[in-house]
């Protein structure tokens, strides 16, 4: 146990010694491609008060599905940089039906590490299509999102991703107004950045 | 800068307005619901219920033929599938157990029988150059040929070459549908359990035959002006002493006293989609008939027409979620059976089997107290 804290320690020494030194400036830019999964955690029906939690039939009745995106920002201080994300992620329902979402947003990251490691802390606000059997409808998209991304060279870096997603659905035909919900997703992706 | 900003917000409102006011207009069901109400599918792929005898229960899948034992609660293949042998229909009766037809026609006119390695060829003797085009639950054989150089259709029991009924003069008309009441699939057409037969012209025009077994064709007018049912395709029927109500695939719902009336009443207009011989199970309380249905969309709750037959005028229509229909939101009905009046066997596309109860005066009712439903597969006959 000791020996784990004291690697952990040694890790985050170093990671804040690299960040000691901004590579950043404003005017610097990435651009980000980004692969993975994401994991329905819960939906949040208002009408009935009922939480479900988790992936599959009885909670929120859909599987783990498909993340892919990309992304383009621009650093407006050292430390900050704003831009936007567009991606396309699916996900079956127990029923094996197709779920699909295409989320596209603006994205405000703050990058209290940086260096040979960066660990972004991103918030984005946006809209997002989102389609399953007979229903569709574009609707409000907000995320947040931690990451860790290693640059072993001067340009490109790999990066670990995850953070929440909300999306919510209102529905304004009578009938349907009582399925009013909130749909909640982790994503846990893989990137690919290149910066300059 | 201050027109700049004042532009900006105004597009940002502009789009902000447009996701909140963006409209699910044509789900059945909000989005989010419709995921965390589906099920997985349980294994067995059902395609047509064909008939209890005594303590078996026979049924296609997606395997072949297969047999229930009631005390034992196992299935067994009796015959199966193969990739170049894909049985199309099949009938159950206690003579040949099983007789069927596979997916090689229209190239054979044979139907195979289980308990004779010599099969049927279904025919009507007014007719030459015969095709089979389509054989039922009940054992009849839909068949196509030429009588007096004119095209002819007729139904005819497989077994014995009765001709049950006939549709002479059809020059330029396909066959379009071999409608049975919901539930009655498997029933010989008499007058309490009729059919109806439509077929279409190359110009999208339908013709519509009620046989139970004397023949009647449909009149085209309706209580609309600009709309025949010629135009209309029918995804299912029900009739009984006082009411022949027509369900079309675009979900409207249509009233005649019976096969002669002259012009249907159009009673409402669902706004769903159903397929041809959809599920449609009419319930009868003494006062009004609950048209039982389920829609195209599989994820569509059961919804139920219901017509007071004292005054045909209108229908009011309702989804209904509990009850006998508690396990039928998320699947796709393939096939029913009436084991008793207003008990059912429904199996489906991937969810399995349920048999289900319905109390007639609360068929309409959103509630436990409309009836009941067994669990996927624990069905009992």
């Amino acid at each position: 146990m000791n020996k784990r804290l004291a690697l952990l320690l040694i890790v985050l020494m170093t990671l804040t010694s690299v960040s000691a030194a901004p590579v950043y400036d404003k005017g610097s830019q990435l651009l980000s491609f980004k692969f993975g999964t994401t994991v329905p955690t819960f939906t949040y029906f208002f009408s009935d008060n009922n939480f479900v939690v988790g992936p599959g039939q009885g909670n929120t009745g859909a599987k783990v599905g498909g993340y892919g995106a990309i992304s383009y920002q621009v650093f407006n201080t050292d430390k900050t940089a704003v831009g936007g994300e567009i991606g396309y992620n699916f996900n079956y329902s127990a029923a094996n039906i197709l779920f699909t979402a295409v989320p596209f947003y603006a994205k405000y990251s703050y990058f209290p590490v940086q260096g040979s490691w960066d660990i972004p802390l991103s918030v984005g606000i946006g809209g997002t299509y989102i389609k399953y059997n007979d229903a569709a409808l574009m609707t409000l998209y907000t995320n947040l999102e931690v990451g860790v991304t290693w640059y072993p060279g001067t340009n490109w870096g790999f990066g670990l991703n995850t953070g929440l997603w909300l999306i919510p659905e209102f529905n304004y035909k009578d009938d349907l107004k009582q399925d009013n919900a909130i749909g909640g997703f982790m994503p846990i992706t893989l990137s690919i950045t290149y910066r300059q | 800068m201050t027109k700049k900003k004042i532009t900006l917000s105004l597009i940002l409102f502009s789009i902000f307005t447009l996701f909140f006011t963006s409209c699910n207009a044509d789900a059945s069901l909000g989005l989010y619901r419709q995921i965390s109400q589906s099920i997985a599918p349980v294994g067995i792929k059902y395609k047509q219920i064909l008939g209890i005898d005594g303590t078996k229960l026979y049924f296609s899948t997606l395997k072949g033929i297969e047999v229930r034992d009631k005390s034992t609660g196992t299935n067994t293949v009796l015959i199966s599938n193969t990739h170049k042998d894909i049985i199309q229909a099949a009938h159950f009766n206690t003579t040949d157990t099983i007789a069927y037809i596979k997916n090689r026609l229209p190239s054979t006119n044979n139907v195979y029988l289980l308990n004779n390695t010599v099969p049927k060829t279904p025919t009507d003797p007014a007719l030459t150059s015969v095709k089979l085009l389509n054989f039922y639950p009940n054992g009849l054989a839909m068949i196509q040929g030429i009588n007096d150089s004119k095209r002819q259709f007729s139904l005819v029991q497989y077994d014995n070459n009765a001709v049950i009924a006939t549709f002479p003069d059809l020059d330029g008309y396909s066959l379009e549908s071999v409608i049975q009441m919901t539930g009655h699939d498997t029933k010989a057409v008499s007058i309490a359990k009729p059919i109806i037969v439509g077929f279409v012209d190359q110009s999208g025009k339908y013709k519509y035959y009620f046989v139970d077994p004397a023949v009647t064709q449909l009149s085209t007018t309706t209580n609309i002006a600009s709309l025949k049912l010629e135009d209309l395709r029918i995804a299912n029927f029900y009739k009984n002493n006082t009411a022949l109500l027509l369900l079309t695939t675009d979900g409207r719902l249509f009233y005649g006293n019976d096969e002669d009336e002259t012009s249907f009443t159009q009673l409402v207009n669902a706004s769903k989609t159903y397929d041809v011989n959809a599920f449609a199970y009419g319930v009868d309380d003494g006062t009004k008939v609950h048209l039982i249905t389920k829609s195209k969309s599989k994820i569509d709750p059961i919804y139920v027409l219901t017509v007071d037959t004292a005054t045909p005028t209108s229908a009011s229509g309702k989804s209904i979620r509990a009850g006998y229909a508690g396990n039928l939101d998320s699947v796709e009905i393939v096939s029913a059976y009436e084991k008793a009046l207003n008990q059912l066997l429904v199996a489906t596309a991937d969810n399995g089997m349920f048999s289900i109860t319905i109390e007639p005066t609360k068929a309409n009712e959103d509630s436990s107290d409309n009836g009941s439903s067994s669990g996927s597969e624990q069905y009992v006959f």
